[in-house]
């Protein structure tokens, strides 16, 4: 009897709650209210709340159209590969499941002790799949945006998982479940102490911990991309890069990956930086927070040309994750001594 | 491995059909091929199937955004036709209706490049702003884009005490806001990153193609018709030619901008100078001869040449646009560049396909492409006019 209680209980975890719907629900909203700010900071009026929804529900009624030179079994299943790896790694997130705070947190069904790594992997899988999508529907545009987001994501891969590391070190473990228990009863990682450090070594610590935060974000912004980091997507050079042949169902798929994403990026930086919520409301406004920097980014900003991109994330975000992570490390050193 | 992209002949980036070929090498530009001829419209066969008159309608209609620097120029070669002179009040209002349609048109250029490099808060905004010189040219003319404002022997509608209240005002807030977006566009390291030394053009190379206005001015021309071969009451003001010496998009960029400040100074002096008096001069007979007026149009210098035959109908009317000039010279700014970069290069020389299309005549058989003068197109086709 229990048996089927925990297989009632896993499916609803992955396709109600949080899983599925509800990140999907919450990932249009975190979509749709960027696209409004982003129109009232134009002197737009913006979309109206239901938009992400209508969109798709357009897109899965209309023909699909493969183009006949490109390589069918690579077109059809590019989207699928990004939408897999967007919902696995939303599965793996300890999103809390309560609306009150409480002592015990969700825990995943598909956790385990290294989950972090499969996350890492999990999130460059979607653009993997755009890069599929670009490379195999035999566009010129969609190579030259396949060709692009495989160099961004090269360039941002780098400081994307050395911020990781930072953090995987100071928390001492690399399951985000565990991260979340710990942040629960120590406060957010941002600005949590460790027992017997002195206050301007804390001070220090926290600086450190900014720079792996910062870096964390440009690479997030990139992942989305996001001004000024939306290379593979220049519409006014290359239009829909690798999504430029694509229509109906699959760019649909496309467009379901792409609100979802609005929910899973945001929730793994608030579980990795600002985390240790028991209470979903408290979580959501935290996502919430962050979609507001990343949109407010993606507003003020122009787009930088892709060797630029590159050059940028080399130089600065690189540099940023490394000062952040080589700091950390010395200041636990300082703590913990040899 | 060398592919090619094609960009056009529809394409977001461009407003107007015109087809750019690029061969590339990865994200590098090997050679650039630009095809025109998605939009001829045979305006000069039209306009010698109309009367003077009725051709100042058309001209209005050869270009959208720089519909008044038609109009003036083709009123001015038939004033010189007729041998009449406009009176002094209608050159000071041809000024002012030039100099605001100047403003519409760069800031319309400034929103376009901001788009074209992915700002689009600020070509929200520079359109925002470009509205209040809309509205004005509205109240002055009564039109927002064919202005219908010149006639021949001077302009068609008068301004009054409120309208020129009204034009400083506006012009107080033009300027405020462009303050801010100039800061903005200046001030912004993306952008800069983006704009400056990209997209080259020589003075050489400006001089060997012909460049004219804004993309000759940044490229150390100092050639404006404005000063050059003053028209209307440009004499009479007091202003400044913007020329710089790099030549990049930054160059053209900044060189519109500046002659933002320019023409809204030269607004509000005409304004002030506006001399009292009739708006228009009556012309009646169109004598035989011919005459070639030219004017400093938003993109640099218009010719029209016109040659009359002593009836109400021109027998030739040649337009030679900017563009025409323009266009051509994006080839050497295009070469070894990146295709991220190319649509802004091409938008830089602020090209208008419209009005440059003109006729050429392809050979199937032989695959042969000439360029026909007119009275060969007109011979061989059968409809010239005995």
């Amino acid at each position: 009897m229990t048996d089927v209680m925990e297989v009632i209980l896993a499916i609803i975890y992955a396709a109600l709650y949080p899983g599925g719907l509800f990140a999907f629900f919450m990932g249009a909203m975190f979509l749709w209210s960027y696209r409004k700010l982003r129109a009232r900071m134009q002197s737009r009026v913006g979309p109206p709340w239901y938009q992400v929804f209508a969109d798709i529900v357009k897109l899965f009624n209309k023909e699909t159209i493969i183009p006949k030179v490109a390589h069918r079994t690579l077109f059809v299943l590019a989207p699928i590969i990004a939408l897999t790896g967007c919902v696995t790694a939303l599965w793996l997130l300890p999103i809390p499941a309560h609306v009150l705070p409480t002592a015990e947190p969700l825990v995943s069904p598909l956790a385990f002790w290294a989950d972090i790594i499969v996350i890492l992997y999990l999130l460059a899988l979607i653009e993997v799949g755009e890069i599929v999508a670009g490379a195999s529907s035999a566009s010129p545009y969609g190579a030259v945006g396949a060709s692009r987001r495989v160099n961004l994501l090269l360039s941002s891969e780098l400081p994307f998982a050395v911020s990781i590391v930072g953090v995987v070190i100071f928390m001492k473990t690399l399951s985000v479940n565990e991260m979340m228990v710990k942040q629960a009863k120590e406060g957010p990682f941002l600005i949590t102490s460790v027992e017997g450090l002195d206050p301007m070594l804390y001070v220090l610590s926290v600086v450190f911990r900014i720079c792996l935060f910062i870096s964390f974000l440009l690479c997030v912004l990139a992942k989305m991309g996001k001004r000024p980091f939306d290379i593979p997507e220049a519409e006014c050079e290359i239009l829909a890069g690798p999504l430029t042949e694509y229509s109906g169902k699959l760019l649909g798929l496309f467009e379901v990956t792409n609100a979802l994403k609005w929910f899973v990026l945001p929730a793994f930086t608030v579980i990795l930086f600002i985390g240790g919520d028991t209470s979903i409301i408290t979580f959501l406004i935290k996502c919430f927070v962050i979609v507001l920097i990343l949109a407010y980014i993606d507003i003020i900003n122009p787009r930088y040309r892709i060797d630029q991109a590159y050059k940028f994330f080399m130089k600065v975000a690189l540099l940023l994750s490394l000062v952040g992570l080589i700091g950390e490390m010395l200041v636990l050193y300082a703590v913990v001594g040899v | 491995m060398a592919a090619t992209i094609p960009i056009g002949p529809y394409h977001v980036a461009l407003k107007e059909p015109i087809f750019l070929k690029l061969e590339v090498e990865g994200e590098r530009i090997k050679d650039a091929d630009i095809k025109l001829g998605y939009h001829h419209r045979g305006i000069e066969y039209l306009a010698m199937r109309r009367t003077y008159w009725q051709n100042i309608f058309l001209f209005e209609r050869v270009c959208g955004i720089c519909s008044d620097a038609h109009t003036t120029c083709y009123c001015q070669t038939v004033e010189d036709v007729a041998g009449v002179t406009p009176p002094e009040r209608a050159l000071f209002l041809r000024v002012l209706v030039a100099e605001l349609e100047r403003i519409h048109s760069h800031l319309l250029w400034l929103g376009v490049a901001m788009h074209i490099i992915g700002f689009d808060t600020l070509f929200m905004q520079i359109w925002r702003d470009r509205e209040y010189v809309q509205d004005l040219l509205e109240i002055i003319t009564g039109n927002r884009v064919n202005y219908a404002y010149n006639t021949i022997g001077g302009v068609r509608r008068d301004v009054d005490e409120k309208t020129i209240r009204l034009v400083k005002k506006y012009m107080d807030t033009i300027k405020n806001a462009f303050d801010k977006t100039v800061e903005a566009i200046l001030q912004d390291p993306v952008i800069e990153a983006r704009v400056k030394g990209v997209g080259v053009l020589t003075h050489e190379e400006a001089k060997r193609y012909g460049v004219v206005g804004p993309t000759a001015r940044a490229s150390r021309i100092a050639s404006d018709i404005r000063k050059d071969d003053p028209y209307a009451a440009y004499d009479r003001l007091d202003w400044e030619m913007i020329v710089f010496d790099e030549g990049d998009v930054l160059a053209k960029t900044l060189v519109r901008v500046y002659e933002v400040y320019e023409s809204i100074k030269m607004v509000n002096e005409s304004l002030e100078k506006l001399p009292p008096g009739p708006i228009v001069t009556e012309v009646s007979r169109f004598p035989p001869g011919e005459a070639f007026g030219r004017v400093e149009a938003p993109r640099g210098e218009l010719v029209y040449y016109i040659k009359s035959n002593g009836t109400n109908v021109p027998e030739r009317v040649k337009v030679r646009t900017p563009s025409f000039m323009n266009i051509a010279s994006v080839k050497p700014m295009l070469l070894e560049e990146t295709i991220a970069d190319a649509p802004l290069i091409f938008a830089s020389v602020d090209p208008c396909v419209a009005c440059t299309e003109r006729v050429i005549i392809v050979d199937s058989r032989t695959n042969e492409k000439k360029i026909m003068t007119f009275n060969e197109f007109m011979i061989r086709y059968g409809r010239k006019r005995k």
